[in-house]
Parts: structure tokens; sequence; C-alpha cells
């Protein structure tokens, strides 16, 4: 994958202005955090690179065709087991040994066929994170992905994650600039537009 | 304390069957004509003996399998078409008068009107499935519109196939709107099944036998019929929608 480099972005919602001649580039292979007050349209970047959003107008050049994600919220199917949310995504390109020995890593062992629905909101955070990191995804958008984690644990996942995620791009929204430490990541400032 | 509490409810039920039993017993008694009302010990006694008579059980049978036949019919379709209505939003307009006018016709009307183009035989499985139809499309249309938006996205963004989608977000989201019409729906298609077959009176079918009870002014066997109506509509209810959720246990075992 190459550089991702965005140009020009704008986007509104009615009358609000979200983002206004945006541009960066986000480097191959590095983990880059986007960093920034609440409001200034780190989610909406996300979003439209994930094409969720449609931007106003602008450029992106260089992104993937697949993307894997972990959403601020963790969407997963909640009737289902951890195995069976990560299997969804993976198809069968991801083997079940490999799907439970990432549980595993991320501290899930003993929990991966259990309904997520009665996982504590920390471990659905985790398997959340494990489905993105096991899918096949090119790009790696993270949305506050530690969010929910205590801090060792948080800590833990982020030296599994960054061990699985070698090589690959990866976008991370964080509001904590420990997290970016954390992660080794560039570090790319977004401001509230006056 | 939970089973103390649902045995204390159960046992209150139960009792409540039994005083409104000894209420009607009590009222054919003061009465004294059967004609007028049925006691509760003469239907058990007719009941006794009306299982072991030969039409019994292909009556039974006969209007079973048109009224279940109905519903089941009316299931498949109506999951069918409010697939297709959440899909393309136009169908929903376009099914909205048809709809409406199957809810709001009086169900006599129907019977009437599809005596002339049905035979009696076929009645009671059209009857039933147009009183379940617009129950099911609407309560599936509902839950699929209900779905989360958010989980079709992540859906979008792992780019999961619609068969995926299926299994495990759409169905999870739409079983207590397809439970609830169902439960819904079983009962009013025997109701509607029953009354098409009175008025259709198609040959060895429970609508002929009580029929033939109003006719010969048999109160006792127009009771028992009723009972045993009742108690197949029940267990059929019962029996469906545990396989419904049974289904949908395994479907979360995937």
């Amino acid at each position: 994958m190459s550089d991702l480099v965005i140009q020009g972005l704008n986007k509104r919602f009615g009358e609000k202005r979200v983002l206004e001649a945006y541009s960066a580039t986000i480097r191959a292979g590095r983990v880059t955090c986007v960093m920034g007050p609440s409001g200034c349209g780190k989610t909406t970047l996300l979003h439209i690179l994930m094409g969720l959003e449609q931007a106003d107008s602008g450029t992106i050049t260089g992104l993937p065709e697949r993307i894997s994600a972990v959403f601020q919220e963790d969407r997963l199917c909640e009737d289902f087991s951890a195995v069976s949310n990560i299997r969804l995504v993976t198809g069968k390109t991801v083997s079940e040994d490999e799907i439970m020995q990432c549980l595993s890593a991320f501290g899930l062992a003993g929990s991966e066929q259990v309904p997520v629905r009665e996982l504590s909101g920390g471990m659905k955070r985790r398997v959340a994170i494990a489905r993105a990191v096991l899918a096949e995804g090119e790009l790696l958008i993270l949305d506050e992905p530690f969010k929910g984690l205590d801090e060792v644990t948080r800590e833990a996942v982020a030296t599994e994650m960054k061990r699985r995620i070698a090589g690959r791009t990866v976008l991370m929204v964080t509001h904590d600039p420990a997290e970016a430490v954390l992660m080794d990541a560039d570090v790319l400032e977004m401001r509230m537009i006056s | 304390m939970i089973s103390i509490m649902k045995d204390k409810k159960k046992l209150q039920k139960f009792a409540a069957v039994l005083l409104t039993l000894a209420l009607w017993q009590a009222a054919a008694m003061a009465l004294n004509q059967k004609i007028l009302l049925a006691s509760p010990l003469s239907v058990l006694a007719r009941l006794a003996v009306i299982w072991q008579e030969p039409d019994f059980l292909s009556s039974v049978w006969f209007s079973f399998i048109r009224i279940v036949g109905g519903f089941g019919l009316a299931l498949v379709l109506g999951v069918l078409l409010a697939i297709l209505a959440g899909k393309f939003p136009v169908l929903e307009i376009f099914f909205w008068p048809v709809f409406t006018a199957i809810k709001s016709v009086p169900v006599a009307s129907f019977i009437i009107i599809s005596l002339i183009w049905l035979t009696s035989a076929e009645l009671s499985i059209f009857i039933s499935f147009l009183m379940v139809l617009p129950i099911v499309y609407t309560n599936v249309l509902q839950g699929i519109r209900s779905t989360d938006k958010k989980m079709t996205e992540m859906a979008d963004v792992f780019r999961i196939p619609w068969t995926h989608r299926l299994v495990y977000i759409w169905l999870p989201q739409v079983r207590p709107y397809l439970i609830s019409a169902c439960s819904m729906s079983l009962g009013l298609s025997w109701k509607a099944g029953i009354a098409a077959e009175i008025i259709g009176i198609p040959d060895g079918s429970i609508g002929e036998m009580l029929y033939n009870a109003k006719a010969y002014l048999n109160t006792v066997d127009l009771f028992a019929w009723t009972v045993i109506i009742v108690v197949i509509s029940i267990a059929f209810e019962k029996l469906f929608l545990a396989l419904v959720r049974y289904g949908f246990r395994r479907l979360a075992r995937l």
C-alpha cells in the first residue's frame, strides 16, 4: 500500500463546517494518531475514509480496497460468540486456531465461545480489536480503540496489537497522547475550524 | 425465589380456571337447559367419546393441514415481501393499499367473495393466509426498519456478504418482531380458518362439525368442538413458537 494522501477535504453537516480544506499524508506501513479536541472532525475524517460519509469536495489517493476498523462503539453481533464475530469478517482466510490464539493473546482465553452479550465492556472492546486485527484490511482505522480498557489491559493490548499490525498502515483516533506513545505512532493534529 | 413465585402464579392461574369452570357448571345447573348452555361436565363427557368417533381424526387433520398451510404460506410470503419492501421502499407504498384493505375489510366479506372463486375445501387455506399475511409483513418490515444502522455500516466496511448479514445481523434483530407476529397470527389463523369452514361447510372439516352441531341444536357438541379447536390452536402455537425459538438459538451457535 502507498501513502494515503488527503488533499483539500471539505465536509459540512447543514450549516456546520466540520472539515475545511483538510490535507494530510498518512505514511504507509506506519501507525498515525489523529489527535484534536472533540468536534474537530476526527470521526468524520475516518467515516469518509471508510466510505460511510461522502466528502463535499477534495481528493483522497492511495486508499486501499480493503479496510478494517474498530469503531467508536464495539458494533459486535451480540447473540454470537467472539469466534463467530471474527469469522464473520475474516471468512475462511483465517483458521479457527488462529482466531483462538489471537483472542487468547488479547486476554480472552475461555471466553471465545461465549455469546458476546455475556462479556464485559472491556472484553467486548478486545473482541472488536481482535476482529479488526485479523480482518484482511490493508488500512486499519481505529476510533478510540482503547476506550473502556484499564491502564494495565490497555498496555497489554497495545503491545499485542503492535506485534500483529506491524507493517500495516494504521490510522488511529485518540484523545490521549500516552496512547500515541504506546503505539509508537506519528501524530497528526486536527484543529477546530474557527 | 423466582421459581417459587412462578409456581405461585401457576397455582393462582389454575385456581382461576377451576373457579371459572365451577361458575360455568353452576350457571348450567341453574339454567338446566342443555340447548342454551351445556355444562362443563357434559362437555367433558362428550370429549371423552368424540375422539373415538371414526370421523374425528380425519376432520381434525382436514382443518389442521389447511389452516396451518395457509399460515405457513403467509409466513413465507410475508417475510419475503417485507424483505423486498425493506430493500426497495417504493414497494412499501405499492403494497400499502393492498394490506390496508386486507386489514380493514371484515373477514366474512372475504369469505363470501372467496367462495365465488374457490372451492369450499380451499377456502380455509386462503382465509387463514389472508389474515396472517399483513401481520407478518407489517411486523417483519418494522423489524427490518429498526435494524441498527451502525451494524449495517460495520458490514459495509468489512464487506460482509448479504447471506452472512442475513444470519448474523438482520435475523437476530428481526427475531422479536417475527416471534410477536407468529404469536399474534397463529390464534387468528385458526379463528378465521374455522369461520371460513362454517360458512363454506367443506365435507369432513371441523367447521362442518360445528355447523351440524348448530343446525341440530346440539350445544354439547358445539362446546366440545370449540374446546378441541382451542386446544389444537394453543398446542400448535406453543409447539411452533418453541421451534422458532430453538431455530434462533441454533443460529446463535453458528
